[in-house]
């Protein structure tokens, strides 16, 4: 049996493995350290609470949310950062 | 296999927010099934006495777990799982108890290495404290001497295990124990040794079934 505790995650690093994590594109070892870090820090509990609530609120955004002049809008200043 | 699952309030996974069907009076929850393909990156995950102190929770649950057995050694994953009892004797109090229990063995390590190395006045000192405050300040006080080195950053450990008692975070505070057991013997495995004296702490303490040992995996 290997030691546990060698699985240490620092919150740096759950930071930059948290895409992976809710693709569930991580490895088992992966994310039994992301998962364990969990238990013990609230901060980055909190960060995964937000990503997931900012997905959700994301998803329920659709195209034609947008009143047409807000796309036009949008279109214009997309057009104008990529010639400028 | 009987094993145990620590959940959130309301018997929710911590990590999915799946919420696990519950026993009732009469009969154990409905078993939950991972389709076969996902195993075991996706499963259900129980752990044994020993496993225990890494995933403490709100709540704790025994659980079956059957199906195909993926054994980690902090984890046991199955492909299906049932929720069997709410072990209600598990609290605020008793996870308290548990960090108490921890935060004092490793006072009591620290002392006996500070003896060990000629400061028996500053392990008597550690030794007298009785309380948790008592005991921070205690261990802060002999940090902050400027000292970089060993036995500063060993009694460290105390001050922060401490410190998360304080703040009832009782599985910090069962990991920096732990991990202080590492530092001070300079061995991995006295690390883990000391996650499976937690874990049989908590199993007596509340009176668990016995379950496989995590060591034989």
């Amino acid at each position: 049996m290997s030691s546990a505790l060698s699985t240490d995650l620092a919150c740096k690093e759950l930071v930059e493995l948290v895409t992976d994590y809710l693709e569930q594109t991580l490895s088992l070892e992966e994310q039994t350290r992301f998962e364990h870090h969990l238990t013990m820090c609230r901060a980055c509990k909190e960060y995964l609470r937000q990503i997931r609530s900012t997905i959700d609120i994301s998803r329920k955004l659709a195209e034609h949310a947008l009143p047409p002049e807000v796309q036009d809008e949008l279109l214009a200043v997309f057009r104008r950062w990529k010639t400028g | 296999m009987i094993a145990f699952k620590f959940l959130a309030r309301g018997a929710v996974g911590p990590f999915t927010g799946f919420e696990w069907p519950t026993p009732s009076a009469s009969s154990p929850g409905v078993w939950v099934e991972v389709p076969p393909a996902s195993f075991p990156n996706r499963g259900i995950h129980g752990c044994l006495v020993e496993q225990l102190p890494y995933w403490l929770d709100e709540e704790l649950w025994e659980a079956e777990l059957d199906g195909v057995v993926h054994h980690t050694p902090m984890q046991v994953i199955t492909s299906r799982g049932r929720l069997l009892r709410h072990v209600v004797s598990w609290t605020e109090e008793v996870a308290a108890e548990l960090a108490l229990a921890c935060l004092f063995k490793a006072r009591d390590a620290a002392a006996d290495l500070l003896q060990r190395n000629r400061r028996g006045k500053d392990a008597d000192q550690l030794s007298a404290c009785a309380d948790v405050a008592q005991l921070e300040r205690a261990a802060r006080a002999m940090t902050t001497t400027g000292e970089a080195n060993f036995l500063a950053n060993l009694i460290g450990y105390v001050a922060d295990a401490a410190k998360r008692a304080k703040m009832n975070h009782v599985g910090t505070v069962c990991y920096v124990t732990a991990d202080l057991a590492r530092v001070a013997s300079g061995s991995p495995e006295a690390a883990v040794s000391e996650r499976i004296w937690q874990g049989r702490w908590i199993a007596a303490r509340l009176q668990l079934p016995q379950t496989d040992s995590a060591r034989s995996v």
